[in-house]
């Protein structure tokens, strides 16, 4: 179960709002996330992958604190057990498909594991930047599985893709997560995508979730 | 004409001493200015690139003074470890570091900004620490940048001449550079001497340029 | 009314004109640094319309830089050779001359037992001695040749610091050398008064071991009809210039 409420000051040139949102998240929900860019979106994934800090808020999963302000509790991205899939997804361009993957866990058993589960096993040892798009993300995603994290993010990882690609991979993501029973949370600005997709979806527009109140921590 | 081949040996440990030095030097300093986002930084900034405005004399005549047995650093150094850092072959490569730190320190700063943040991140998110993504991922991705840092660095330092006059002594074999022989001919009027090391020592270098040049385009083009 | 206000600026700065005086420029050993300003004071008196503008370095390399067309007037070099090299190369209007003869001395700050003359080099204490560079500085070749004849050089050799000048060489011994070999006439210079304790700091190099510093100056030949090398040449034979060679501890020429 992932608990959290998180608030923000964001400024946006010369326009400034608050992020304050709070949610629960059972295991193994795939939660789309759904705003208009400049709405909180990133801000809310890099909060919650502890590359950001909230100026106030907690974020619980299980039984474990990743954040708590009036604690001060604050577990840095490193020492979360969380999965990121960046919008342009991060590889590292000194290291191959399967070194990608080996970097998040020197495994090669479970290394292999994951490039089936992802249809890379023909690519592994080529370099990021021989790949296509859609390799790409399924390497990012495959590499951000590899240490079998409590909580996957994915930051609008369809964006960048061609329209016959994303209904393909997209299909790819809720399989794989489906085969790994993995909670995620993915952010996006198309509706149609995040309803296709995910199991649970919010709209966030100005740095709020438009249905739900707020529960006042 | 006899030319000693004395002087190319000390310049070219002396190039490789400084670039040595600097490089480990250089890389956390260039690390700490590419996260550290105080206004401090541009203090400490401008006092590493004081070395790239101040004569190399200016710098040396401060260097003579400084590693002086009266001077509190020379009189550090001369009582604890019995080395006088004046006309000492430690002398001049402290010398040739303090001279040639902005363009190390400059290279690596500019290579490492040109690492994508994200990828740094991403590192983050994967369980490593500060150390292991420095080497293991800021590394390999500016090696062009390294790669021009050890360029400068070395040709530069091989070529010192102003700080290595002020501080040096001449000795052989320990702080006679191929510069000041050339110098030293020069002035004794003996021009086809000068000209043989000077000519040697333009060869040499446009070698070691061309190899690691070659390097640099091998790089960047993978 | 305004017109005469400008008839007489203009009156002023003629006369400020005239009364500018012209530039000498000499090309001088290091050593004469020393004697500098009491030097220029003197030929200033002797010959108000001219004034010298100095300029120093190893002998030799003033040679180099003279060969090579830089433009000074008269050059004075610590020895009779470096001078004479200019006059076979037919570039000054006379034969060379001799102004002072130079006096050689060893010299530094510590506190060495100067009893025992050259041989202090040889203590532990030394760890390194400055001398100039035998081939630029005949400061330098003096010392070295002093050494060689004391039977000292081989043994101090490895300790040798080389200056590129008389002047560096005064550098290193108030720096990190723990001792050098440095022209009389430094000692008379105002930021050393300190050191001026015969026998404490310094003392003067017998001069059996070495062969005299002859310092001979030559007026350089030059395309522009100018005086004032003449006019210097004049003054440094003068009794006035002799007197100040003299008082800083030169010899009779």
């Amino acid at each position: 179960m992932l608990r959290f409420y998180l608030k923000k000051r964001l400024v946006a040139g010369k326009k400034s709002f608050d992020l304050e949102l709070e949610y629960a998240l059972a295991d193994g929900e795939f939660l789309g996330v759904r705003g208009p860019s400049g709405s909180g979106k990133s801000t809310l994934i890099r909060c919650l992958a502890g590359l950001e800090t909230p100026d106030e808020g907690f974020i619980k999963i299980g039984e474990e604190d990743w954040y708590d302000s009036r604690r001060r509790i604050f577990a840095p991205a490193r020492k979360r057990r969380v999965g990121v899939v960046f919008q342009d997804y991060a590889l590292f361009p000194n290291m191959t498909v399967l070194g990608n993957i080996l970097y998040a866990k020197a495994d090669k058993a479970r290394a292999r594991e994951l490039l089936e589960l992802t249809r890379l096993t023909e690519q592994a040892d080529q370099f990021p930047r021989e790949l296509s798009g859609g390799q790409k993300q399924r390497t990012a995603l495959a590499r951000a599985l590899a240490r079998e994290p409590e909580l996957l993010l994915l930051d609008e990882p369809l964006s960048s893709l061609d329209e016959e690609l994303r209904d393909s991979l997209g299909d790819e993501l809720v399989r794989i997560q489906r085969a790994t029973d993995i909670t995620a949370i993915m952010v996006s600005h198309s509706k149609a995508e995040t309803r296709r997709l995910c199991t649970e979806v919010l709209e966030l527009r100005s740095g709020h979730l438009n249905d739900d109140k707020l529960r006042v921590y | 004409m006899n030319i000693d081949p004395l002087p190319f040996w000390v310049s070219l440990r002396l190039g490789t001493w400084v670039t040595l030095v600097l490089v480990l030097v250089c890389f956390p300093l260039a690390w700490l200015f590419s996260q550290a986002k105080g206004r401090w930084t541009v203090w400490v900034e401008s006092i590493a690139s004081l070395p790239l405005v101040l004569s190399p004399t200016v710098l040396g005549f401060y260097l003579l003074l400084a590693l002086s047995p009266r001077a509190p650093i020379g009189r550090f150094f001369e009582s604890a470890f019995h080395v006088r850092l004046a006309f000492s072959f430690a002398g001049i490569v402290i010398g040739g570091c303090i001279s040639s730190l902005p363009f190390m320190l400059t290279a690596l700063k500019t290579g490492m900004r040109g690492v994508p943040g994200n990828l740094i991140e991403a590192s983050y998110s994967l369980g490593k620490g500060r150390l292991e993504t420095a080497f293991r991922v800021v590394v390999p991705n500016m090696k062009t940048g390294l790669i021009a840092g050890i360029v400068t660095t070395f040709a530069h330092s091989i070529g010192e001449f102003g700080v290595i006059l002020m501080i040096g002594g001449s000795v052989p074999g320990l702080t006679k550079v191929v510069s000041i022989a050339v110098y030293e001919r020069a002035e004794s009027l003996d021009f086809s001497g000068a000209n043989a090391y000077a000519l040697i020592l333009v060869v040499a270098s446009y070698i070691g340029i061309f190899f690691l040049n070659s390097l640099q385009r091998y790089e960047s083009r993978r | 009314m305004k017109l005469r206000m400008l008839a007489c600026l203009f009156a002023l700065a003629a006369a400020v004109a005239l009364a500018a005086q012209e530039r000498v420029l000499v090309a001088a050993a290091a050593n004469i640094s020393a004697v500098k300003e009491p030097l220029g004071a003197a030929f200033a008196k002797q010959y108000p319309m001219y004034e010298a503008e100095f300029s120093f370095g190893a002998s030799g390399a003033l040679v180099t830089q003279i060969k090579s067309g830089a433009p000074f007037q008269v050059f004075m070099s610590a020895d009779r050779g470096f001078a004479q090299a200019l006059v076979d190369a037919g570039q000054t209007t006379g034969p060379a001359k001799i102004y002072a003869v130079g006096k050689l001395i060893f010299f530094t700050t510590r506190s060495l037992d100067l009893g025992k003359g050259l041989a202090v080099l040889k203590d532990a204490s030394v760890l390194q001695w400055a001398n100039c560079n035998p081939e630029t500085a005949p400061y330098g070749r003096a010392a070295k040749e002093a050494l060689t004849k004391a039977g000292l050089y081989d043994e101090v050799k490895a300790k040798l610091v080389t200056a590129q000048s008389v002047s560096q060489a005064l550098q290193f011994a108030l720096t990190s050398a723990d001792a050098g070999f440095v022209n009389k006439s430094a000692i008379y210079s105002k930021d050393i008064q300190q050191y001026d304790k015969e026998g404490v700091f310094w003392f003067e190099v017998d001069p059996t071991l070495y062969a005299p510093i002859e310092q001979a100056f030559v007026v350089i030949k030059s395309t522009q009809a100018s005086k004032g090398g003449t006019a210097f040449a004049a003054f440094l034979l003068s009794n006035e210039a002799q007197a100040v060679f003299a008082a800083y501890g030169y010899g009779k020429p």
